[in-house]
């Protein structure tokens, strides 16, 4: 390329050994001149932006403004202070409260993921004609009320409940146990359930784009089932799957109806302090810097998992046609 | 590409196999009764054929013929209904795709996306735990093999389609595979392209030595390329055997038709005398060479577009131009023959002073005697 670089008029640089190469392109800053088209792009953009704006920007900045203002009985006033995210963070209860969400959520979006890949995996790949009576199904889950579903399992898992009952008839306890509900335990199967539908979704959309062929060019490398999903199905799905199992913590870990619903009395979580400062106890300020603390933390996971992603070459993946 | 650096190919039992040169690594291939069923539906009946070591074969056929099964079987990801593999003389039916010697070329390249060039070639390597230093020699070594160790830090979106297929073929070829198999690896390439390919492809099998399985439906690629071509009809073998043999001497209207789209005209054969055959055709009575053992009787004869001349006026048979095409180094026509049912075809060196015949015009045809090929009737002779 460099012999030719002299010559008065030359075509865009396409290698003359390979023909078919796309052509340098000059850098990204030199493309988006801007123009009419720049406009367009703004036009197209703006009911997005719009839509950001009015449900993510202006709450968030107001929940955040009542954390620095000083509380009253369900009003904030001024001055500013930072004694609220202070005594938040100094409180015993909030440390508790703080480890019962992580654990909850943790667990919710591990089990959830876990179950999910396999049975997108086996969507994607096996089910054949099942695939799209098995995908209603599962959309067919997420139609039911989440009360609804927390209920249910109130009366599956309850002292008269549906499992105990069962227990007894088949003989294996004589009385029943309240072993079943109250506990971290039925929290997380509640929100497991609740959440895989979702989960399953998201993972049978990063199958599709992972065509058959790919896994068979592995096997022909030599790649038996675990070299496959190690050096294939693992980075290629790990975007939506850590995608999934963030967006499965927020909601498992912010959650405060379950808790008090199925979890006993050591077991409530951040968000049913949130909205018990909100509601009975009337202190705004209090429930905001809660929140805050909360946000921070989850912007904290989305930016470890996103540079992570970055880092490893995965936060995006081009496909070839 | 010293002998030792030869043991290094992936572990199993080929490890212990002993060394051999460069020239020796292609492996023997034997397909034996092979039948392949998907439900109801018969692929492939019973296929036998044998590859030589180091050879060359192309597998030639329509689409839905049966070829691209087959080479999913010798790959090892299905299964055959009946009949088995073998490789060396070793049955390798039930042995799978990631245990085989053998690697393939899909017709999509199939890069995995997250990872470069290098990467994509090194995949066998590393997962035979190739030593760091052996592997980056090996990957070095196979991108020169194609000509793209320039391009070994590019993504696999950042390349062209016959870029994305030397890289494929570059991480088939660092295993060292005993058979490399190709699915229409071209087909989806530009002609300029798809060219330049063809005489890659046919270097590599020089430079590497490996047995060359080659699956495509363009008789162009598989005669060009092969050292031998077997024609794929409807799950069967038509014909086996060199480019020149299929091309020159069809054993059916099938293979004549799909290889070099020759004419095929029912004759009737009134004498049979050593070698040559009389006869008759539109009402003239021709000597023909006997080619296959035809008797007295109907029979089928194979006539090549590109062997019948229009400068022969006299005597022969007589045709009208229906069509006249002009392609620059020669001309194509479709003529009617009275007292033959189907037009003929004719590529005629176009003259560079002009002066073709017509559309409409009368002509007289012409070939030379041992052009024509006597095949026997075929009883369900579209």
């Amino acid at each position: 390329m460099s012999s030719s670089a002299s010559a008065p008029i030359e075509p865009p640089s396409v290698d003359p050994m390979y023909p078919g190469a796309p052509p340098d392109l000059p850098p990204a800053e030199a493309r988006s001149a801007a123009g009419p088209k720049n406009r367009r792009t703004l036009a197209i953009a703006a009911p997005a932006a719009g839509y950001l704006i009015l449900f993510l920007v202006v709450p968030v900045v107001t929940l955040l403004a009542y954390s620095v203002l000083t509380a009253g009985f369900f009003t904030v006033s001024g001055p500013l202070t930072l004694d609220n995210y202070k005594q938040a963070l100094e409180s015993d209860l909030t440390w508790q409260l703080g480890r019962n969400s992580l654990i909850v959520g943790g667990l919710t979006a591990a089990i959830s993921v876990l179950i999910a890949v396999p049975v997108a995996y086996w969507l994607r790949y096996h089910a054949g004609r099942w695939q799209l009576a098995v995908m209603f199904l599962v959309a067919v889950s997420m139609f039911a009320s989440y009360l609804v579903r927390i209920y249910a399992w109130r009366t599956i898992l309850g002292t008269n409940g549906v499992l105990n009952t069962a227990l007894i008839d088949l003989g294996l306890i004589d009385h029943p146990s309240s072993l079943f509900i109250f506990n971290q335990a039925a929290i997380v199967i509640a929100l497991v359930h609740i959440s895989v539908p979702y989960v399953v979704l998201v993972m049978f959309a990063a199958f599709r784009p992972i065509e058959p062929r790919y896994l068979e060019a592995a096997r022909d490398l030599g790649g038996g089932t675990v070299q496959r999903w190690r050096r294939v199905v693992l980075p290629l799905i790990a975007g939506p799957a850590i995608s999934s199992f963030i967006f499965i913590f927020v909601l498992a870990s912010a959650d405060y109806v379950t808790p008090q619903f199925l979890g006993g009395p050591g077991d409530a979580m951040l968000g049913v302090n949130i909205a018990a400062e909100f509601t009975a106890s009337g202190n705004w300020a209090m429930g905001a810097a809660l929140s805050g603390i909360m946000l921070a933390a989850y912007a904290l996971c989305f930016a470890v998992a996103a540079i992570g992603l970055r880092l490893a070459g995965l936060s995006k993946i081009r496909w070839t046609t | 590409m010293t002998p030792p650096d030869r043991l290094s190919r992936r572990p199993g039992p080929r490890r212990t196999s002993s060394r051999r040169g460069p020239d020796e690594d292609g492996g023997a291939l034997g397909v034996a009764g092979i039948s392949q069923h998907f439900g109801k539906t018969v692929a492939l009946k019973r296929i036998d054929f044998e590859v030589a070591a180091g050879e060359f074969l192309g597998l030639l056929g329509p689409s839905g013929c049966g070829k691209s099964t087959l080479l999913r079987i010798l790959a090892g990801f299905d299964r055959p209904t009946t009949g088995t593999v073998t490789l060396d003389g070793a049955d390798v039916t039930s042995t799978p795709a990631e245990k085989r010697p053998v690697n393939m070329v899909f017709q999509r390249a199939t890069l995995f996306p997250h990872l470069d060039v290098f990467e994509n070639v090194a995949f066998g390597l590393r997962i035979s735990r190739v030593s760091k230093p052996e592997l980056s020699e090996r990957v070095g070594e196979a991108l020169e093999m194609v000509r793209l160790g320039h391009l070994a830090r590019r993504k696999a979106y950042e390349l062209s389609g016959g870029q994305m297929q030397r890289v494929a073929l570059a991480r088939a070829l660092v295993n060292r595979p005993r058979v490399l198999l190709l699915d229409e690896p071209l087909s989806a390439l530009d002609l300029k392209i798809r060219l330049e390919m063809e005489a890659e492809l046919r270097r590599l099998h020089a430079e590497t030595g490996a047995t060359f399985v080659y699956v495509t439906h363009d008789q162009g690629e598989a005669m060009s390329m092969s050292d031998r071509v077997a024609v794929f009809a409807d799950g069967e073998i038509a014909q086996l055997g060199t480019p020149n043999e299929v091309y020159a001497a069809p054993d059916s209207s099938y293979v004549a038709r799909f290889v070099g789209d020759a004419n095929v005209i029912p004759v009737e054969v009134r004498s049979v005398v050593g070698a040559a055959a009389r006869v008759a055709l539109a009402g003239e009575e021709l000597e023909v060479p006997a080619g296959a053992t035809v008797a007295a009787g109907p029979a089928q004869l194979v006539l090549r577009a590109e062997s019948i001349d229009l400068t022969s006026p006299n005597g022969g048979l007589r045709g009208r131009v229906l069509d006249r095409a002009f392609r620059g180094v020669r001309c194509s026509y479709l003529l009617d023959v009275e007292g033959i049912e189907r037009p003929l075809r004719a590529e005629v060196p176009s003259s560079p002073s002009g002066g073709e015949p017509e559309v409409g015009a009368e002509v007289g045809l012409g070939w030379a005697p041992s052009a024509a090929r006597l095949i026997p009737a075929e009883a369900n002779d579209e």
